[in-house]
């Protein structure tokens, strides 16, 4: 099950090591879901079976998160959004997937865009759900938060461990979904390695991706919910008006989780965008 | 009293519960609140109700965390418990609470409202956020120590006073300063090694400056900086400081105190080596040292040739167990105690049997071995004895070599038997090679094999005049060796013809000064 040999990161399988699944129709083309910070793979569970019936559909979770292995994690290389990006790459990679349509949310949005940007020709589409390509505010630019602001989500951070202790960490990353253990857990979805979830936060809420998303090389959906406070309108239109092939689709759904919120509304836009 | 006049309307019980209650809309639209929530946030009913989303009364960091956290959880599961948030309060405050929620459906599943407690936290945040603080001193006291133990080993793995300050910069920055400044004048010709970039400008609570203070004194000072963007050197980093420093202190204070020994002890091998050998009409001589490419140390080894009486000549080669200005030092007395046993008259075995009892008495040369020589020019015949030491090779003048494996005993001081010696004869032309065993040891080879490397070794050269005979020997033996041991070798030649001995002692090979 360890793929090509153990020991080392690069040997493992990606299919293992982000816990990848595969659903609908496997001659048809890739359509694959990346969550965004704070929840895992269950966020698309909505929205990925709506698709199955035309849609090769590929779920994972990033690497310390949901059923993903919790090691072997590098912590250097989740420093950036590149190291998720490169997560991206060894799934499309070992899956040796073809004219992928990625469908990212939150943060997700960024990391397709830039795993699109260093491996163009496995990318046909890409679709950023409440995308944002640098969380703080700068001169002349209004991301929506001060570093302070990030400081205290790292507060509350360390205060909630959702789902999480030392002693279930074992049962935790040993039974995926036992429903069982789920009635145990007061919150059994998004439980997320303290220190890894530290990591990821920073990561994203101090990226600066502002600069690559000319260089986004496929054609580009931007989904923008209203009253997103994690990814103000503005920021949407950002991103819409710097990628070079894009369009932007305003929700009505309100917050950053259209995809939880209003599920049928996501599935519509979205499947309005594939039709093209 | 009336139980019935104490319970609680429903009412009351909603408006005044000893927690707060908000009822919203799924997209957080605040429908309804209680007086509790009001009390304790001093928050307007008239500005929530209708107007305000739960979400928008959290901390900036709080609310990313409910959108990424808690609005996913409570849609997915239906409820969410216990989650740490803080409610920014009319006046700016920041209330800590603890919040349950439940999402209420319709008969298809849809969401259609959310009810939601919150508990006061204030005294428990305190206390948890104490736990953190606690946990982070924690996690900071192991991150120091571990820099600590990494700068001892790093220490200690380098030998240089220069290296070490050099060391100790490298394991500092950028983990605990962003530049580092270690000056003296035993670190460096120039004085000073630095590292990192020096902040500009001067924040006295990102510097700090201490004393190397080594066994004899001040050795020297090291300064710490960090840059403005970087938190201030907390207590616990200056007194982190102070153990770098003083352990910086003492390796450099070792350091130098080692290269002066280095220098002491090397100063006495050669001068103890380069005496020149005699000149003695009808020998010819050359010798060979190679100290330890692999250690700085001086090693122990020794060779000696010089007249007996008129035409007898001794021939030493020795090897003190030890490096360092210890082993140079007795070297110089087992060579000193041969001399004045051997000029005494005694023969080989009385003058190892004297070798013992000096060595029992003297610090350093328990274990040393010697072979000791007494070459009669005119009889051409070689008296010999060897006390733990790799035997003799003698060269025959027809090109044959063979080991002199007669009169052995074992090293010095270990033994109060009596030492065995053996006599053999030294044609005219013929030759003999005393060595110390780094000249056959350094490769992975059974004893025999080195030694009949060393045989061959000797033969191919035999054409060769004596010091590039000893050069091409010596060269041939290391290669593909270790250089892990000093070589000492003492070659000696008894001249063939008579009539061309004296002429040949003029214009000798006399043993090269090393």
């Amino acid at each position: 099950m360890t793929g090509r040999g153990g020991g080392y990161e690069d040997e493992v399988s990606a299919r293992v090591k982000n816990h990848v699944r595969e659903s609908g129709d496997p001659g048809a083309a890739p359509l694959l879901f990346a969550h965004g910070f704070g929840c895992d793979s269950t966020m698309w569970r909505y929205v990925a079976p709506r698709f199955e019936d035309r849609f090769r559909v590929i779920l994972f979770d990033y690497v310390g998160h949901g059923g993903a292995a919790r090691s072997p994690y590098d912590p250097a290389r989740y420093e950036s959004l590149h190291g998720y990006a490169q997560d991206v790459l060894d799934i499309s990679e070992e899956l040796d997937l073809r004219g992928v349509t990625f469908v990212g949310h939150s943060v997700s949005a960024m990391i397709g865009a830039l795993a699109a940007i260093a491996q163009p020709h496995r990318f046909a589409r890409l679709v950023m759900i409440g995308p944002s390509p640098r969380y703080i505010d700068e001169q002349g630019y209004r991301g929506g938060f001060s570093r302070e602001d990030i400081d205290g989500l790292l507060e509350s951070l360390e205060s909630n461990y959702l789902g999480w202790s030392s002693a279930m960490a074992p049962v935790i990353m040993g039974n995926g979904d036992r429903p069982a253990l789920s009635d145990e857990l007061a919150n059994s979805f998004c439980r997320t390695d303290p220190e890894i979830a530290r990591r990821f936060a920073t990561a994203t809420f101090l990226s600066d991706n502002r600069s690559d998303l000319e260089d986004v090389p496929v054609p580009t959906l931007v989904m923008q919910c209203a009253d997103d406070v994690i990814a103000p309108r503005e920021v949407g239109e950002y991103v819409n008006g710097r990628i070079p092939e894009s369009r932007i689709v305003y929700l009505q759904a309100t917050g950053h989780c259209p995809n939880l919120s209003a599920p049928s509304e996501t599935v519509a836009a979205l499947e309005r965008f594939l039709e093209h | 009293m009336n139980p019935d006049d104490l319970a609680d309307s429903l009412e009351e019980l909603y408006e005044d519960a000893p927690s707060g209650y908000l009822t919203t809309r799924p997209d957080g639209t605040i429908l309804r609140v209680n007086a509790t929530f009001l009390a304790w946030t001093g928050l307007r009913r008239e500005d929530l109700v209708g107007r305000r989303r739960f979400d928008e009364l959290l901390t900036a960091g709080g609310r990313i965390y409910y959108e990424t956290h808690y609005a996913p959880l409570l849609r997915m599961q239906g409820t969410v418990r216990e989650i740490a948030l803080e409610i920014v309060c009319a006046d700016g405050g920041h209330l800590p609470v603890l919040v349950t929620s439940t999402q209420r459906q319709d008969a298809a599943g849809e969401p259609v409202a959310v009810r939601t407690v919150v508990f006061n936290a204030s005294d428990r945040r305190r206390y948890e956020q104490e736990l953190v603080r606690a946990r982070n001193r924690e996690r900071a006291a192991r991150e120091r120590l571990a820099l600590l133990a990494r700068v001892s080993k790093g220490l200690s793995e380098v030998r240089e006073p220069v290296t070490r300050a050099r060391r100790l910069a490298e394991l500092v920055v950028p983990e605990f300063a962003d530049w580092v400044a270690v000056r003296g004048m035993t670190v460096d010709e120039s004085g000073v090694v630095e590292l990192g970039m020096c902040p500009a400008g001067s924040d006295p609570d990102r510097e700090i400056t201490l004393q190397l203070r080594g066994r004899a004194g001040l050795v020297g000072s090291i300064e710490l900086r960090r840059s403005g963007d970087r938190d201030v050197f907390e207590p616990d980093d200056r007194s982190l400081a102070d153990d770098l420093a003083d352990r910086t202190a003492i390796a450099l204070d070792i350091a130098v105190a080692l290269q002066r020994e280095h220098g002491v002890a090397h100063d006495l091998q050669m001068s103890l080596l380069s005496g020149d050998p005699p000149r003695v009409d009808g020998v010819r001589f050359a010798s060979g040292y190679d100290p330890a490419v692999e250690s700085l140390e001086v090693g122990g080894d020794f060779f000696d040739a010089f007249i007996i009486r008129p035409g007898i000549v001794a021939l030493v080669v020795g090897d003190v167990v030890g490096r360092g200005l210890q082993a140079a030092i007795a070297m110089g007395q087992l060579r000193s105690a041969t001399r004045a046993l051997a000029l005494a008259g005694r023969s080989p075995s009385l003058v190892l049997e004297g070798l013992d009892r000096f060595a029992e008495a003297t610090p350093g040369c328990q274990v040393a071995t010697v072979v000791f020589g007494e070459l009669d020019i005119a009889a051409r015949r070689l008296r010999y004895a060897c006390a733990g030491h790799p035997p003799p090779l003698l060269l025959g003048s027809d090109g044959a070599a063979r080991y002199l494996w007669d009169g052995r005993s074992p090293p010095l001081g270990v033994t109060s038997e009596t030492r065995p010696e053996a006599t053999v004869a030294v044609p005219g032309g013929s030759a003999v090679l005393l060595y110390t065993d780094g000249l056959i040891e350094g490769r992975r080879e059974h004893p025999d094999a080195a030694l009949e490397r060393l045989r061959s070794a000797s033969v191919r050269a035999v054409s060769l005049e004596a010091r590039e005979y000893v050069a091409a020997v010596m060269d041939a033996m290391s290669v593909g060796a270790r250089a892990t041991d000093d070589v000492c070798v003492l070659w000696a030649q008894v001249v063939d013809d008579p009539a061309t001995n004296a002429m040949m002692s003029h214009d000798t090979d006399s043993p090269a000064p090393v």
